[in-house]
């Protein structure tokens, strides 16, 4: 994929520790996941459902390379030919900007992934980075495999027995860098 | 009337004697038979799975004190309409059979099994006008079907609704109401207390295996408990759920195992501790078509994949992809946990937050929250004394309630992940991602030219570091070997340049092989750069005995061994991420000193190092290899490891790679390695994928 298109995808919805859950009323892709009420082992929260204003970044329709369906033809082994720079490397290094504002909630925690599962959540088996965020701005470096098309950006903001998630999804250019802004 | 005429009336007159065909073996399945119209079912004890054998089985009344004839192969059972033992074959109809009771009266059974020593059906009720029964089941024999009361039900007095016979002391065992078990000798009819189990109730259908263990199953809720006869103090012990019943009676052949071979349930794997394996009554769960599960793939095992030998790890048998940690486990705090449920079922789950090996009660986490199709984030308070680590997580679905960290259960999925927990924020960067493996694949000719088919050594491989406030913490590499399909012996090691053994805190490493703790430090000291030697020699793993050269490379050499690893390398100063080399930092294979002939006639040992393209090797790598055969490297430029071609002798592949078969050319198994060379990675990026492979070229387990 050359061409740098952003996906914004902002679903935001609640779940509770205990009690009756509930999501947002956001129709989004990622709205297909459901907020499910549990038990809290430790301790208990007050049952509570945070509904956030849906948000939808204002961008043009993502153009999508149509995938090549033709088969790979292999030539002869012998007129391979490859200049002595060229490492074969398969992962690339990319420098990803994070921007939140983490004053809106207690706790703050970020996954990059490079696919989407069948509900256009996050599929976290392809995560490569997940952690707190601890500024507002948070520069990371990733490893990207060659056949990534895509990077997801998931942002769970964590309260007293709540929380809110974001997701945002950038395709990916040459220009080896992504910006993610919250 | 002549002969012909009488034999002609007589078998119409005992349709009876039309008998069906018995059994053909002894089934590992057990028989339940249940409702006022019998209604015969299939139980596998394992899990408590049941399917219905037959609702018509030629009687408008129940059946009890079933019992299966291992001399025979056939199933008896005490039959409410015919008021008569019948018995029942391969099409499950009974055949009430004429016992000869003398002057003896008689009323229903609903307590008997058979003996498997002398081929009878022992009937028992309770009160001083019934007792215990032998009645005898060699038609050859002159005492056929005479029925002989052995004790009577005042002298034998107890509060039970099915016994069983034990596979080899010939003893009849059974659990009364108040949970106490008890043990009859049916030659000297004695009877002896062996003690309260710790479970109550109507146990309905009782039944022993090959082992001598003893399985109950309560009428009221349906639980299969197993108990050991033999223990000091036998106690009861859940195993599985199945179909509960007023009316409720089992029979099964004793001399069969527990489960067969098939591989139709599903099984936990985590390491022995939690539970994995049938015998530890690890968590499992019967394969049901269409039945609910955690995410999209569950697959099925005659026994547990136990850590460290998980099939998971192998990728593409990896089943455990529905639940996700969408949070880092953090002592205190809420984490969230998404799990992807495809059908709808009852999901629970446990952490092991005190990292004592076991989940206990109190570490549950989810406990039967019904869930729908779809994904379900669920927020989880880790207590605040969670102890920090590396540590088990568990969770199971079902259709049915109840499941516990261990145990059978008749159809859902489990999922065990390997989770840590913390004491401060820590953040997890991995390659290729927290889940997949890459792949490191060599041909091991080096420096002649070899066959490409790029399997002489293949290793599954994935990194990750854990940080705190952005300074690496620990650095983790995990893999296993995959393929070697090369006679040559490789040593397998990890580079990570520009660090060095003095960062890292040696005392506290954990380097394992094959799930044990391995007390050597793997950090090779000779060399001024951090190298991590997995293996000496990979052979001393993988196929040591020689039984065939090419492990996992042909379809007929799976081999024996198994070499799988995890280094924990704890940062002992301070180290920024921005400091830390590139993953997947430089895996390579070195020499040893066994024979590399013909390229050498003499082993170079450790001297002689493999790397990827333009890798320099490490400084305990010898200089005087550059130039020999096919190699052409240049090193004052850089330029390392490659032909006149500029192809290499080891690629590193972001993904879960399946390898070409022994002597297959990369081209014929990857067309689009030619594209991608020769564009130089401009076009067909996605060459190694599956979906653009030849897969009838690609080795498969």
């Amino acid at each position: 994929m050359k061409q740098l298109n952003l996906i914004a995808i902002l679903a935001t919805f609640a779940l509770t520790a205990c009690g009756g859950g509930g999501g947002g009323g956001d129709s989004s892709a990622a709205d297909n996941e459901q907020t499910t009420t549990q038990p809290a082992p430790v301790e208990t929260v007050p049952e509570e459902v945070v509904e956030q204003p849906v948000e939808v970044t204002p961008e043009p329709a993502p153009v999508i390379e149509e995938d090549n369906d033709e088969p790979y033809v292999a030539g002869d082994f012998a007129d391979i030919s490859v200049s002595e720079d060229f490492d074969f490397a398969m992962q690339g290094d990319w420098q990803v900007s994070v921007q939140a504002n983490l004053a809106s909630a207690e706790r703050v925690f970020l996954n990059l992934c490079t696919e989407q599962d069948s509900y256009g959540g996050v599929d976290y088996a392809s995560c490569v980075w997940q952690g707190p965020l601890a500024t507002d701005v948070t520069e990371l470096t990733v490893t990207l495999p060659g056949h990534a098309t895509q990077l997801n950006a998931e942002l769970w903001l964590l309260g007293s027995g709540d929380s809110q998630r974001i997701q945002l999804t950038e395709m990916l250019s040459d220009s080896g860098s992504i910006s993610f802004s919250f | 009337m002549n002969i012909k005429y009488a034999m002609l009336a007589a078998a119409i007159a005992t349709p009876q004697l039309a008998y069906s065909a018995a059994f053909s073996s002894c089934p590992t399945q057990a028989f339940l038979v249940q409702q006022g119209t019998a209604h015969l079912y299939g139980v596998n004890l394992a899990t408590g799975f049941y399917e219905s054998l037959s609702s018509d089985m030629g009687t408008t009344g129940k059946l009890n004190a079933m019992a299966y004839n291992f001399h025979d192969d056939y199933l008896y059972a005490w039959s409410y309409e015919f008021n008569t033992l019948a018995r029942i074959g391969n099409d499950y109809q009974v055949e009430p059979l004429t016992l000869d009771w003398g002057s003896m009266s008689h009323s229903s059974f609903y307590v008997g099994d058979i003996s498997l020593s002398d081929n009878a059906h022992y009937l028992y009720r309770k009160g001083a006008t019934h007792g215990l029964y032998r009645v005898p089941l060699d038609e050859g024999a002159s005492d056929y079907l005479q029925v002989e009361r052995l004790i009577d039900g005042d002298s034998l007095s107890l509060n039970i609704f099915d016994l069983a016979f034990h596979p080899d002391n010939g003893m009849l065992y059974s659990v009364d109401r108040n949970g106490v078990l008890w043990q009859v000798d049916p030659q000297s009819l004695s009877y002896q207390n062996l003690g309260n189990v710790g479970v109550s109730g109507t146990f309905g259908a009782v039944y022993f295996d090959l082992n001598g263990t003893l399985y109950i199953s309560r009428n009221s809720d349906g639980l299969v408990f197993r108990i050991d006869v033999a223990a000091a103090s036998p106690q009861a012990e859940q195993f599985a759920q199945g179909p509960s019943s007023s009316n409720n009676d089992g029979a099964r052949c004793a001399m069969a195992p527990i489960a067969d071979d098939s591989a139709n349930i599903d099984f936990g794997d985590a390491p022995a501790s939690y539970g994995s394996l049938l015998d530890d009554n690890g968590a499992r769960h019967q394969l049901v078509d269409g039945a609910v599960r955690l995410g999209q793939d569950v697959d099925g095992e005659a026994d547990a994949w136990q850590y460290p030998n998980s099939d998971d790890n192998r990728g593409l048998s990896d089943d455990e992809d529905g639940i996700a940690f969408v949070t880092g486990i953090q002592a205190g705090l809420d984490f969230v946990v998404q799990a992807q449920v495809s059908g709808a079922g009852y999901l629970n789950g446990w952490v092991d937050f005190n990292r004592n090996g076991v989940f206990d009660d109190n570490e549950q986490v989810v406990t039967d929250n019904w869930l729908t199709e779809g994904n379900h984030s669920l927020l989880i308070a880790a207590p605040a004394d969670a102890a920090e680590g590396d540590s088990w997580a568990r969770f199971r679905v079902s259709s049915v309630t109840g499941s516990g960290a261990s145990g059978g259960a008749p159809d859902g999925e489990v999922e065990d992940y390997e989770v840590y927990i913390s004491q401060s924020s820590v953040s997890i960067s991995c390659y290729p991602n927290c889940q997949d493996y890459a792949t490191v694949a060599f041909e091991d000719n080096w420096p002649a030219a070899g066959d490409y088919d790029l399997n002489d050594l293949v290793i599954n491989l994935q990194t990750r570091v854990m940080s705190d406030d952005n300074q690496v913490e620990r650095i983790e590499l995990r893999g296993e070997v995959k393929a070697v399909g090369a006679s040559f012996h490789n040593g397998l090691a990890i580079r990570l340049p520009g660090m060095s053994a003095a960062q890292i805190d040696e005392q506290a490493i954990r380097y394992e092989i094959n799930g044990e703790q391995l007390s050597a430090s793997p950090i090779e000291s000779a060399s001024s750069e951090l190298v991590v030697v997995i293996s000496e020699d990979v052979r001393e793993y993988i196929n040591p005995l020689g039984e065939c050269n090419f492990y996992r490379t042909q379809s007929d050499c799976a081999g024996v061994g198994q070499l799988n690893f995890k280094v924990f390398l704890p940062v002992s100063a301070a180290l920024p991420e921005q400091q830390l080399p590139a993953a997947p930092y430089h895996p390579f294979i070195f020499a040893t000193e066994h024979q590399r002939e013909p390229v050498f006639a003499q082993s170079p040992g450790r001297d002689l190092e493999i790397h990827t393209k333009n890798t320099a090797p490490s400084d305990m790598a010898s200089e005087q290899f550059w130039g020999m055969y096919q190699d052409v490297s240049q090193p004052q430029s850089g330029n390392y490891y490659q032909d006149a071609q500029g192809l290499p002798w080891a690629i590193i592949l972001p993904y879960n790679w399946r390898h070409p078969l022994e002597r297959v050319n990369i081209l014929s198994a990857y067309p689009g390695f030619y594209l991608y060379s020769n564009s130089e990675g401009e076009q067909a990026a996605d060459w190694y994928l599956l979906e653009n492979a030849n897969p009838e070229f690609l080795y498969q387990d």
